[in-house]
């Protein structure tokens, strides 16, 4: 109990002297905040804090549709992170550990069933608090800060230089996994970022090594790659920095077009950038780890690569192609190093979560969500241009649409039950 | 006294019936946006929520289905949303609800519809022995239900 006043105490201090901050976290961010009026002078953000629960309170778990108590003496806090209608929705601990799910409850049952007394000596502390008493400590303790992916690169990559070649002749397979925890060759580069030029060559012997890896044993007696034997062995036979890299490299060559060059790999950037957002996204929205880019890029019919019919998948992964990946691979560095990978606007670019060819018909509707369609740039060039990269010529598979806010605030709303189950 | 009681038994009768086929109706449901995510609400007296999934965009009721493989459930069809970048796909999802036992029992992948036309691989759905098995090879799921 004294650790959730003091955890409480840390939060509501956090509230009372640095509202400014707030208010700008909310206009970057932008999402329902739920208040409660504790009296005529003073309100609770609720979005902010866990309180823990002294009455038995009826939820309703949204994934069964189902409801449950949470009793009293079974040690719950809540917290309320928005609305659905005239409901709540809550995250719940039990004993300091979040319980999984999605959780929907009345707003009289928050009023009755959280420690309010609790909440009040607190609030009757916020003079010293304000005074900075505790400043330090709550410096310490509250801001959350997103922290740079270790292994999954930053976004984009380039695109193939794609040299087909007929399967006729195919090789035997000869993979030999690497030893219990290493690195399959070329890709221990993956470990330090930024990846710095001179290791290139390893990069794209990396791509090579998890290729063969990927494809090894997994073909059908016509020689063709099986999907999803493929898919599930990029998660069991690649380390987790590999699994990245390879959601990054594979996603970026089937989806950008083939102008993609060491030179020009803006557009294999852009969709590097895409994945990466949707990963931040979906961590945001409680996606449980282990969660990496590779998930984001194998979630199914996001990104059209992807799909069992389409042979963009088997291009990008076969190695029996020979394609050129020069181009994926400096998009891939290029991200890792925020010096080479700079946004306009960048404050529309970190919430990129969408984008479709110019001859698709819009599926999505701007009307509820308040869409919003971006034209960017990265290092002064338009990702999605043909004057720039392509002397003024439109590339046969098109012109990239680039929207935010899809899905409303969230921009791409992660759900578990749609991932691809590939794990 | 008698003929009270006899209309009283009625009423409550009649209540009861009207209560265990609410949900029959496509308009007995709606979509509701949350601030993460999207519901399915049951619009009755004492209504019911459950989540609902979507690939991207809003989610829309299309239909409630009923199956004779499953005569006490029924299929309440919505439009889980569009996704794809150079082949949009539109998802269309069931969720089971069981009308007597006003109970949701799943929500599970029905079909997936091309913009273009093109063929795409479809989840299957069979009914066996009181159960129903739904596989998807898009996402590599294999989800089973009861339904007795």
């Amino acid at each position: 109990m004294r650790k959730k006043v003091l955890r409480n105490s840390i939060f509501i201090a956090y509230l009372a002297i640095a509202p400014l901050h707030l208010v700008h976290a909310e206009s970057d961010k932008p999402k329902t905040t739920v208040y409660a009026n504790y009296n005529d002078d003073f309100r609770i953000n609720l979005s902010q804090l866990f309180i823990p629960v002294i009455n038995s309170i009826k939820v309703l778990n949204a994934d069964t549709g189902e409801e449950t108590y949470l009793r009293a003496p079974d040690d719950y806090e809540i917290k309320v992170i928005g609305k659905a209608d005239d409901m709540y929705e809550i995250s719940i601990m039990k004993n300091g550990q979040p319980l999984e799910g999605n959780f929907l409850t009345d707003p009289q049952n928050v009023k009755k069933g959280v420690n309010w007394g609790a909440v009040k000596t607190i609030v009757n502390n916020l003079d010293e608090i304000r005074k900075g008493l505790v400043f330090e400590k709550i410096c310490d303790a509250v801001p959350v800060v997103p922290t740079q992916d270790d292994h999954t690169p930053t976004p984009q990559a380039g695109r193939r230089g794609a040299r087909e070649e007929s399967l006729s002749g195919l090789i035997p397979d000869t993979y030999v996994p690497p030893s219990e925890g290493e690195f399959h060759e070329g890709c221990e580069v993956l470990a330090v970022q930024p990846i710095n030029e001179e290791d290139s060559d390893k990069l794209t012997q990396c791509v090579s090594s998890i290729q063969t890896a990927i494809s090894s044993g997994n073909r059908n007696a016509n020689g063709e790659l099986n999907r999803e034997k493929v898919f599930k062995a990029m998660f069991s036979k690649l380390k987790p920095e590999e699994q990245a890299f390879a959601g990054y490299i594979f996603t970026a060559f089937g989806e950008s077009d083939m102008w993609v060059s060491k030179e020009n790999p803006e557009e294999a950037m852009f969709v590097m950038k895409v994945l990466q957002n949707r990963k931040r996204m979906a961590l945001d929205q409680g996606a449980n780890e282990p969660y990496n880019v590779l998930d984001v890029a194998l979630d199914p019919w996001q990104f059209s690569t992807y799909n069992a019919n389409d042979p963009n998948w088997k291009n990008a992964i076969d190695p029996l192609k020979n394609n050129d990946y020069s181009g994926i691979v400096e998009a891939f560095r290029r991200m890792t190093d925020p010096e080479l990978s700079s946004w306009e606007p960048a404050d529309q670019m970190d919430n990129v979560s969408h984008y479709r060819r110019d001859y698709l018909s819009d599926p999505w509707p701007s009307s509820s969500n308040q869409r919003v369609r971006v034209r960017p740039s990265v290092n002064g060039v338009d990702p999605r241009s043909d004057s720039s990269t392509r002397s003024g010529s439109v590339g046969p598979s098109g012109y990239n649409y680039i929207y935010t806010n899809v899905d409303g605030p969230k921009h791409w709303i992660y759900t578990e039950s749609t991932r691809g189950n590939w794990r | 006294m008698k003929k009270l009681a006899f209309i009283t038994l009625l009423i409550s009768l009649s209540f009861n019936s009207y209560a265990r086929t609410y949900g029959e109706r496509s308009s007995d449901w709606k979509v509701i946006k949350g601030d993460n995510g999207y519901y399915l609400k049951k619009l009755d007296p004492e209504p019911k929520m459950i989540k609902i999934q979507t690939i991207g965009g809003s989610p829309e009721v299309q239909e409630v289905q009923k199956k004779e493989e499953a005569p006490e459930h029924i299929f309440v069809v919505y439009k889980a949303g569009s996704a794809g970048t150079s082949h949009i796909v539109t998802a269309y999802r069931a969720v089971v609800f069981h009308l007597k036992d006003n109970k949701f029992i799943g929500d599970l992948p029905l079909k997936y519809v091309s913009q273009q036309g093109k063929d795409v691989t479809q989840p299957t759905w069979k009914f066996s022995m009181g159960k129903l098995v739904v596989k998807d090879p898009s996402s590599g799921s294999e989800k089973t239900i009861d339904l007795r």
